[in-house]
């Protein structure tokens, strides 16, 4: 081998080596000698190793010496050395002997590494190492690594705690797989864990172990294999106990369907609303059934679209004061759109949904359907009212009866005891004659009451009837009246105007308000009397008008329809036909009003 | 033991007969006048001011007729100027709580009869009215 060719090969080895003869003087050396040792840059084949060195010890210079006696190999993966300049140096090195020709020994070759720096790097990766391992056990992740060389398992403390083993307890593959749940947790983690050590693979897994103690823990394990030239040395990786967060994501996710379930199947119409923008993110079946929409159409759109404008202020400001913690909850009466256009009033609570920071996300809106109820309270509340005027029409008659029937009781008694104190014998017949006219006035009475009575407890029957044709047979039965006061009646109304009324009561309101009018005719002007009839919202409405001399309304409308109440101190009123008219109309299931100008004219106003 | 002169306000003519009986056969007023009703009672009151002419010691007032009842009667009353020389009594056969109730918010009225008014009660009315008058 050419020498020079040798050596220009070694100069540029990319290891520091130096070639030495058994004199310890240089032969050859690498630029990378040069430059581990910081050695001035000139030639120094030929000096010896001891000159280029002067530190060297004599422990070094014995070791020369047996390895070139011997032929031994002497080499250390890591030694520190200090420099005259006081600088550390860790050396990766190896002292061999060279052999010539004849297989003698000819000289040493010196190899060396500074792995100063790479011992740098590797203490900091160890500590970087070290920090995640203590983080992980703060986080209570464990780790584990399986060496395939020396076939043991490791397991940190934490993954120790998690299987409740003692801190002494000496894992091996075989009772690692064991703690997991037998069967399919088993299953998994021996597939994986064979598949990692074959191909490398990182596999990630959550399962089910039953700790050392026989509790079940959730864990979750981290996979990783280390292969080098398609072997498998070592398999590591972290593992978590996950119980707590599989347990409140169980329970998390069962109050979910839960709701989910109620949600959907309620009777009660649900949704749920933005709290912010009150656009309506749910929905479920029942809402859709009350507001007769399919979910699509509610879906996205603003509650506001469904509420009754009139009705929106209020609702708006109870979930402004709910997102302003003045109130926990909504509980609202408001009228809700249905598509048909029409307004159900519906009973509405809501209640707001926080996250985990307590911020609003979700408001949950139930919807009851009380127009059922509301129609149920309407008509309780109109039957009560109605019980109370049938109470207080009954007290008003006992009153009415106690009045009449005691006051022509009272003549009777104080008539007879004068009659009895009378001497004078006109004087006596003059009584006699009061009390007949005192008895025939309370049989007058009596049969006032009777009538009375009968129109508020005989169950009426209502028919149609034509109205116009009725008027007119009314008013042929009163025509001389009509004829001699030179009364002029129109009638205003279509000939087949009918009307839901009981016939004997009908002639005799017709009748009752026909001659009141002409009884309180104006004298000295033509009597005028209109009567018109029209529908209105289903009803019937009659009015009765008259340019009579009216009725002093301030003073006397309370007593208009009340029994024995006169105004005009006429003296064939007998104050019984304002008020039979009023309990016919009223037995009729309608009303009547009364309007009326002194001088100008008096006006009824019925509805049936 | 009478009293000068008694009106009586009253659209029953046998109840004022009766009472003017008992008044003049047990001579316990010199004068009567009736009124069938409050508006002509409330004119003859006027009428007597204008003309300068003597009041009713007392009045026995009914409280339902025609026209002006008595209450609306007493509604004119008490705004009349001489109110305090005339002494009203209310007479009805009503029975109804609310119209003794009622008269109790009348200051004017002094007190509240039912009928029949038998003799008894009506010598009691009059003994009460002279004792308001301070007549022995």
């Amino acid at each position: 081998m050419d020498q020079s060719i040798q050596f220009k090969a070694i100069w540029q080895a990319p290891i520091a080596i130096a070639y030495l003869d058994t004199d310890l003087k240089y032969i050859a050396y690498s630029a990378k000698w040069l430059s581990d040792y910081k050695l001035p840059q000139e030639d120094i084949i030929g000096k010896s190793h001891y000159e280029v060195f002067p530190e060297i010890g004599e422990e070094w210079k014995q070791k020369h010496q047996r390895i070139l006696k011997y032929g031994n190999i002497e080499s250390n993966p890591a030694e520190l050395f200090v420099r005259s300049d006081g600088s550390h140096q860790w050396i990766k090195w190896a002292v061999r002997p060279t052999f010539n020709q004849n297989g003698e020994i000819s000289g040493l070759v010196m190899s060396t590494e500074d792995i100063t720096e790479t011992l740098k790097l590797q203490s900091k990766v160890d500590r970087e190492h070290q920090l995640l391992l203590d983080a992980a056990d703060k986080a209570k992740i464990g780790t584990w690594e399986m060496n395939h060389i020396t076939n043991e398992l490791y397991w940190s403390m934490v993954t120790k705690k998690i299987h409740e083993v003692h801190k002494d307890f000496v894992p091996d593959i075989a009772t690692g797989i064991d703690f997991y749940k037998p069967g399919v947790n088993q299953e998994i983690v021996s597939d994986l864990f064979a598949r990692s050590y074959k191909t490398g693979e990182r596999f990630e897994v959550e399962l089910q172990i039953i700790t050392a103690k026989g509790k079940e823990r959730w864990v979750r394990s981290v996979m990783k294999a280390e292969i080098v030239d398609g072997k498998c040395i070592r398999q590591y990786g972290t593992f978590e106990d996950i119980t707590d967060k599989v347990v409140s994501e169980k329970n998390y996710k069962l109050a979910l369907r839960k709701f989910h379930d109620v949600f959907e199947a309620s009777g009660v119409g649900m949704m749920v609303v933005d709290p912010i923008d009150l656009s309506i993110t749910e929905v479920n079946p029942k809402i859709c059934e009350l507001l007769n929409y399919h979910s699509d159409h509610i879906k996205t759109s603003s509650l506001e679209r469904f509420v009754l404008k009139a009705d929106f202020p209020k609702l708006f400001n109870s979930v402004t004061d709910l997102l302003n913690n003045k109130i926990d909850g909504i509980e609202l009466d408001i009228h809700l759109k249905k598509s048909t256009g029409r307004f159900v009033i519906c009973s509405v609570i809501g209640t707001l949904i926080d996250d985990d920071q307590g911020n609003p996300i979700d408001l949950v809106i139930q919807v009851i359907d009380i127009s059922g109820i509301k129609k149920k309270e309407e008509e309780l509340r109109a039957f009560t009212k109605y019980v109370e005027q049938q109470n207080e029409r009954l007290l008003n008659f006992a009153h009415i009866v106690s009045h009449n029937l005691r006051s022509h009781s009272s003549n009777f008694e104080v008539l007879l005891n004068l009659y009895h104190q009378e001497t004078d014998v006109e004087d006596q017949n003059n009584i006699i004659k009061l009390l007949s006219s005192s008895s025939s006035q309370l049989a007058e009475t009596i049969s006032h009451l009777n009538d009375v009575v009968a129109v508020n407890t005989k169950k009426i029957e209502l028919s149609p009837i034509y109205l116009k044709e009725n008027i007119f047979k009314v008013m042929e039965n009163i025509s001389s009246q009509i004829k001699e006061y030179h009364i002029n009646v129109d009638v205003e109304m279509d000939d087949d105007f009918t009307v839901a009324a009981s016939p004997a009561y009908l002639e005799s309101i017709i009748l009752n308000l026909l001659t009141n009018s002409i009884r309180y005719r104006k004298k000295d002007v033509p009597g005028r009397i209109t009567i018109k009839a029209y529908k209105h919202k289903g009803k019937s409405r009659i009015i009765f008008e008259d340019n009579g001399i009216g009725i002093d309304m301030k003073l006397n409308g309370h007593k208009i329809f009340g029994m024995y109440k006169t105004f005009h101190g006429n003296k064939d009123a007998r104050g019984i036909g304002l008020y039979m008219t009023k309990n016919q109309v009223e037995a009729m299931g309608g009303t009547i009003r009364v309007e009326s100008e002194k001088n100008v004219g008096t006006k009824f106003n019925i509805t049936l | 033991m009478a009293i000068d002169y008694t009106w009586i306000i009253d659209d029953d003519d046998i109840f004022t007969f009766t009472i003017k009986k008992m008044l003049e056969l047990n001579h316990l007023t010199h004068r009567i006048d009736t009124f069938s009703n409050g508006l002509e009672a409330k004119q003859q009151l006027d009428f007597r001011k204008e003309n300068n002419l003597p009041y009713p010691n007392i009045i026995l007032l009914d409280i339902n007729m025609p026209i002006l009842d008595g209450w609306q009667f007493m509604d004119e009353f008490s705004q009349f100027a001489d109110k305090k020389e005339i002494i009203v009594y209310l007479i009805s056969s009503s029975i109804d709580p609310n119209d003794r109730i009622k008269a109790k918010k009348y200051e004017d009225i002094k007190d509240f009869v039912v009928k029949p008014v038998t003799i008894n009660a009506l010598l009691q009315l009059i003994a009460h009215a002279e004792s308001l008058m301070n007549i022995p």
